[in-house]
């Protein structure tokens, strides 16, 4: 009795913690970057010339903004900066030292010159401008214009994936805009009835490029560079900086929890228990079998995870698919996923009703379609979270350290766990605070992928998920609000686990082998479907049974993948042969 | 015109039946003695004398019983079982819904289950012990100094039935010397006993069988005390067979029949 | 139970039960359809009961002695010992034990009770640790009997299958059984021995589903009494050995397949018997059913493919998820009547009627055996619903009751042979 009330408390306590801290996640700092605009220094290089441009802002290494701009024009730029509540007007003097109450928003605007842009024998006016966008405020949803009557041609980045076009402070609809990528490629764009530039390749946008409007006698240029940086430059690098922290950090706890569970044990199991369970190791015994279907599997995980974090880019063409939703974890942070991850979205509702309609509208059918047809297979096949909890349990494998098994007690448990993250989850959307503040998968895609975030409660939450996952396997899959989401639709989808109740043994072993510690798989004797809101159909229960027939995984009622006892007891046999072929 | 002949080779008795298309033409029983094959060479001889018919006129012979294997004169052998189950359908009362037969033979009492089509569904059997069955009846009418044909009217008279509490042959038998020297009536003893086979075979019954009526075949069917013992006892009426004494060996008969027919 | 024998009972002994092991390997080899790689098999069972030799073993190997199907064999195959089938079915030996159990245990302990206290049995002499499962009540006191002469360790069973609680105490007890047996054999059990072991019985394994699929083609391409007699000697082999040798078995029979002669005529009811163990040498009703015509396909009982059937079902390699594993394969899919909910048995049981081509089920209850006797009425009653009869057939290890046995099963199988010919008039 003592026991149940114990870890009953464990629970409790462990939900009310949860609970408290994710309402003051932010005042939790696990780790943040000197992104503020004033640690960012202006250097100025006056003797740079370039046809793209007269004026242009690039990003030199460590928070350094260089303006450069070419040499006869020098005096007579003059810089806007925005701050919170205006704009100010700067000199070129007065910009050595940037403003505390900066948000990181510069536009600088060349004079008129005159020259023929383009070859026609007669002068036109070039009106040159540029913009920088750094510091923490980069990355917002809504477009900050500076809406100031002289600079009469401004670019904006809005949604994190487009650019929007103004002229004359006006949204300019439905013209042609060229686009002049640094590696001076040149394409024409057409701007959408909302102003929007759509489809411009990330890396294009990552490096900065020009916008050309020409109207009349008149052409106008800006510069725009977005606070980005290719791969592999010091930049780039230094987003792992928090993962690398967050791996620290675990494998501390995996340590630590190593050397308390031996003791926890010698108390309870005595000294054989740890002395049987003591010697980790690298030895490998016989052959390790993986079916096709395991192998299949990890690919598409492997995929998902590429494909959240940097297909994006890689194809430079992912902006277009960013209307459809898949619902995974994948942080929406990281600009190069190539599907909208749309946990940001559920999360953050009021953001997603200021879009427009279409974007709703496609939001919500592919979110649905997903949810209803798709479920959570996506979590077994998708899920970049999920991949990253299946590599961190593999290595556990490898070394040879006892897992920790839930019994269904425990299990039961996690259940509330769960429920405080659902709670989390939606209620978050009506309380104001932001719950990627503590989502445990803000740091892998982003840091990954190149992007600086900042975590807070996040930070620590995601220590907790990789030495969880390290010892139970999908432990984040156990309390996952958003996989819970995807389950309730269930009885619809396509993909189905069936059991042939009559074949089962009741070995228990597809109990053993579920990652979510499902135990109605073992004992169910009527039902012939026995996926559950729980299922993220990974099919280990179905490699690990050993009867003909007794699961299989259908789709559309037919089915693809079964267990069979050929296959299972095959292994045994082979490294028989190989030893008595020695 | 074509005959079969079933015989039933009992631990007491044999018994054959003629049977001629869908009629039973004739029965004859002798109690069996130390060869079973020549008494029954001999039934079936006697049997063609009184139907006025030759041996070559009865197309199939067959066995049935403990001693089938070593009837000879027999063309095949089957086990009684079956052959009652056979038999029932043309012995039973009209009205008679196939659910349970409870066969009292002289070694062994059993109950055989039906379903709607005479099929056999299942059977029990007494094992090892005697009580429950005819040979129990013989022992203890022979104590009593009468006959068992005579045991089942004897005991109708009686109202007040003897308690019988022990279940095996000997026991009772000492139990019913003991009730005797107290001046019991012989009809309450008697009475008492039926009682005590029917709860005896009761026992062996499953509860749950509810569809369909129970018919007695067998010698002990005969005895019209323990017909009465065994409604009294199930609270339900129990049919008896046309020819109880007969009913093995006219399943069987019925079977060569069929057999022939194959 | 300090009563010695002299060496004059003693021979009597041996020789009496000399004759009843004869007679009963005789008769099951002299059934047709015998194959050549079966004799191996039967050579094991006479070494034991006919000449009274020890268990062929290694040199180093202690033995180790086990009751029921629950005892984990790897772990003591892990510590390099050799495990060796108790239960006993000997009319011989039950008839001494009979002094000492009280009247109605069951003939299985008897015989046990009698092989402890004769001294005759190699196999038994020589046995330094005895591992018995507290399945029934009549195993839990001979456990108690027989700790006066022999190291015993018992093993208790958890009284439920699907709550993780107690199969997290079963596995505690494993992990006091480990030292136990490493103690008696001097052997660590290491991870790597453990799951060398789990690959040992795991080949045995692979080659038993090899020959569970042969037996399921019909005709019939072995006779029934004759794979009691191979699944028996599993009992007392090596488990590495008894699967060498069953893949010799199955190559010969594949090749018979392939020739298509079969043992059998196609029309014979295909039997399954269920029940208490049939241990050899009391195969008396495996033959009889034989004798009476119909086939034993398939039997589910824990002498024959119940104690080897179930997989170890290992996640990973390390220790405590190989033992888990291993505690799982002895307990759960375990359709033993001594656990409280037992319903799986009637879909084991139902899948081989499917498996098999099973036309009738025979239900063995050894006298005494009580678990045995509650379950029948379930099965009954649920197998009367898919049509296929059950018969009860109690009995011990005499030989008295054989004559009420067969024509019991002489009546059964004319059930079984008048529903066929129905069906196929249907048809």
């Amino acid at each position: 009795m003592i026991r149940i009330r114990k870890s009953v408390i464990i629970v409790f306590i462990l939900c009310i913690a949860l609970i408290l801290s994710a309402f003051f996640a932010k005042e939790f700092n696990f780790y943040s970057f000197d992104m503020m605009p004033y640690d960012y220094k202006m250097t100025f290089n006056n003797n740079k010339t370039s046809d793209i441009s007269s004026v242009w802002f690039s990003y030199g290494d460590d928070r350094e903004v260089i303006f450069n701009s070419n040499s006869d024009i020098t005096d007579n730029i003059k810089f806007y900066e925005k701050t919170e509540e205006s704009v100010n007007l700067k000199t070129y003097k007065e910009m050595t030292e940037i403003a505390e109450n900066s948000i990181g928003y510069y536009i600088a605007a060349a004079p008129v010159q005159k020259f023929d842009y383009n070859n026609d024998g007669i002068d036109e006016n070039v009106y040159d401008y540029t913009r920088a966008d750094f510091g923490p405020h980069t990355f917002e949803l809504a477009p900050r214009n500076f809406n100031v009557d002289n600079i009469l041609f401004e670019t904006a980045f809005e949604e994190r994936k487009y650019i929007k076009v103004f002229f004359k402070n006006e949204i300019l609809r439905n013209r042609t805009v060229n686009i002049i990528s640094k590696d001076g490629d040149f394409k024409e764009y057409n701007t959408d009835e909302n102003g929007f530039i759509k489809g411009l390749p990330s890396k294009v946008l990552r490096q900065g490029f020009t916008a050309v409007y020409s109207e009349g006698n008149n052409v106008y240029r800006i510069q725009y560079a977005i606070e980005d940086y290719d791969y592999f430059s010091s930049h780039f690098y230094k987003a792992f900086i928090p993962l690398l922290y967050v791996l620290f950090f675990s494998a501390l706890g995996i340590m630590a929890i190593y050397f308390i569970r031996e003791i926890y044990n010698r108390n309870k199991y005595g000294n054989i228990f740890a002395k049987k369970n003591k010697d980790f190791n690298f030895e490998r015994y016989g052959k390790t079998y993986y079916s096709k279907f395991t192998i299949i599997r990890f690919l598409f995980l492997l995929f998902g995870f590429v494909m959240w974090t940097y297909l994006g880019k890689l194809i430079s063409q992912g902006q277009t698919l960013n209307n459809i939703a898949i619902p995974v974890f994948s942080c929406p942070f990281n600009l190069d996923q190539t599907f909208e991850s749309s946990c940001y979205y559920l999360t953050h509702l009021t953001i997603l009703f200021t879009r427009n309609w279409k974007y709703i509208v496609s939001f919500l059918i592919t979110l649905f379609i997903m949810l209803i047809f798709g479920g959570r297979i996506l979590c077994g096949f998708m899920c970049p979270l999920g991949f990253v909890q299946d590599i961190v349990f593999k290595i556990r494998k490898t070394l040879h350290i006892k897992s920790i098994v839930l019994n269904d007690r425990a299990n039961r448990l996690i259940q509330f766990i769960k429920w405080i993250w659902i709670i989390l989850f939606i209620g978050f959307v009506f309380t104001g605070n932001d719950f990627c503040d503590i989502c445990p998968n803000k740091v892998f895609s982003p840091a990954l992928g190149g992007w600086w975030v900042n975590l807070a409660l996040a930070g620590f939450l995601e220590v907790s998920l990789l030495v969880g996952s390290f010892y139970i396997d999908r432990f984040w899959c156990l309390m996952c609000p958003m996989g819970y989401i995807l389950g309730i639709f269930y009885k619809y989808n396509i993909f189905k686990l069936k059991k042939d109740c009559t074949a089962c043994t009741e070995c228990g072993g597809c109990y053993e082998a579920c990652s979510m510690r499902l135990k109605n798989i073992y004992t169910e004797r009527e039902k012939e479907n026995v996926q559950c809101v729980d299922c993220i159909m990974c099919g280990k229960c179905i490699e690990k049974c050993p009867e003909n027939n007794a699961l299989s995984l259908t789709l559309f009622g037919k089915t693809i993948y079964s267990s069979s006892r050929e296959s299972f007891i095959k292994k045994y046999n082979k490294t028989r042969s190989d030893k008595s072929d020695r | 015109m074509a005959y079969f002949i079933g015989l039933d080779g009992g631990s007491t008795y044999v018994k054959a039946a003629l049977i001629n298309n869908k009629t039973i033409a004739d029965t004859i029983v002798k109690s069996s003695g130390i060869d079973n094959n020549k008494t029954a060479e001999k039934l079936i001889e006697i049997l063609c004398d009184r139907n006025r018919i030759k041996i070559s006129d009865i197309k199939y012979t067959m066995a049935t019983g403990y001693s089938r294997k070593i009837l000879d004169v027999a063309n095949d052998d089957i086990s009684e079982i079956t052959a009652h189950a056979y038999g029932v359908r043309i012995t039973a009362p009209k009205d008679y819904r196939p659910g349970m037969i409870v066969d009292i033979g002289g070694q062994d009492s059993k109950i055989i289950y039906l379903d709607s089509n005479f099929d056999v569904k299942n059977f029990t059997m007494n094992d090892k012990c005697a009580a429950g069955t005819g040979k129990f009846m013989e022992v203890i009418a022979q104590l009593l100094e009468t006959t068992i044909h005579k045991a089942g009217e004897i005991s109708l008279e009686s109202k007040e039935p003897c308690d019988i509490n022990s279940t095996c042959v000997v026991f009772a038998q000492t139990e019913v010397i003991s009730l005797m020297a107290r001046k019991f009536d012989r009809k309450d003893i008697l009475a008492g006993i039926h009682l005590s086979m029917a709860k005896r075979i009761i026992k062996m019954m499953k509860k749950a069988e509810k569809n369909g009526d129970i018919l007695m075949t067998g010698g002990g069917a005969l005895n019209i005390g323990i017909h009465k013992a065994f409604e009294e006892e199930l609270m339900r009426k129990v049919y008896v067979a046309e020819y109880p004494q007969f009913n093995g060996a006219i399943g069987a008969a019925l079977i060569g029949k069929e057999r022939c027919e194959q | 139970m300090t009563d010695d024998f002299d060496e004059h009972r003693k021979e009597l002994f041996r020789n009496k039960s000399r004759r009843i092991a004869l007679s009963y390997l005789k008769k099951a080899e002299n059934i047709n359809g015998m194959f050549n790689e079966m004799k191996s098999f039967f050579n094991v069972l006479k070494n034991i009961f006919v000449d009274f030799e020890d268990i062929k073993r290694k040199k180093e190997a202690k033995l180790i002695g086990s009751y029921c199907a629950m005892v984990p064999e790897e772990l003591i195959y892990a510590a390099k010992g050799q495990p060796v089938r108790m239960c006993s079915g000997s009319y011989t030996a039950y008839s001494i034990g009979d002094e000492y159990a009280p009247r109605d245990a069951c003939p299985l302990v008897k015989s046990v009770m009698g092989f402890n206290n004769i001294n005759t049995m190699p196999m038994y002499d020589n046995c330094s640790l005895l591992i018995v499962p507290v399945s029934c009540d009549c195993k839990k006191k001979i456990a108690g009997l027989l700790m006066k002469n022999k190291n015993v360790f018992i093993l208790s069973m958890p009284p439920s299958k699907t709550d993780d609680y107690y199969m997290n105490e079963f596995i505690k007890q494993l992990y006091k059984l480990i030292p136990v047996i490493e103690e008696e054999t001097g052997n660590e059990i290491t991870e790597k021995s453990l799951f060398e072991a789990i690959q040992l019985t795991g080949y045995a394994q692979y080659e038993l589903s090899r020959f569970n699929s042969l037996k399921r083609k019909a005709p019939l391409l072995f006779n029934g009494s004759q794979v009691m007699s191979v699944m028996n000697a599993y009992a007392y082999m090596n488990a590495g050995e008894w699967g060498e040798q069953l893949k010799k078995l199955n190559d010969e029979a594949e090749k018979y397949l392939k020739n298509k002669e079969f043992s059998a005529k196609e029309n014979y009811p295909r039997i399954l018997i269920t029940g208490s163990p049939i241990v050899f040498p009391n195969i008396k009703i495996p033959l009889l059913i034989e004798e009476t015509g119909s086939h034993l396909t398939a039997d589910e009982t824990c002498m024959g493919e119940r104690s080897l059937y179930d997989p170890a079902i290992i996640i990973e390699n390390s220790f405590d998820s190989m033992l888990r594993g291993i505690a799982n394969r002895y307990i759960k899919p375990c359709t033993c009547p001594v656990f409280g909910n037992n319903t799986q048995r009637i879909f084991k049981i139902k899948q081989m009627i499917k498996d098999y081509g099973i036309q009738g089920v025979i239900y063995h209850v050894l006298r005494g055996c009580l678990v045995y006797d509650y379950e029948y009425q379930l099965i009954e009653n649920e197998l009367s619903k898919i049509n296929i009869p059950v018969i009860r057939v109690e009995s011990d290890y005499s030989e008295e009751d054989t004559e009420q046995i067969r024509i019991r099963l002489e009546a059964f199988t004319e059930i079984i042979k008048m529903r066929n010919l129905k069906k196929a008039g249907r048809e």
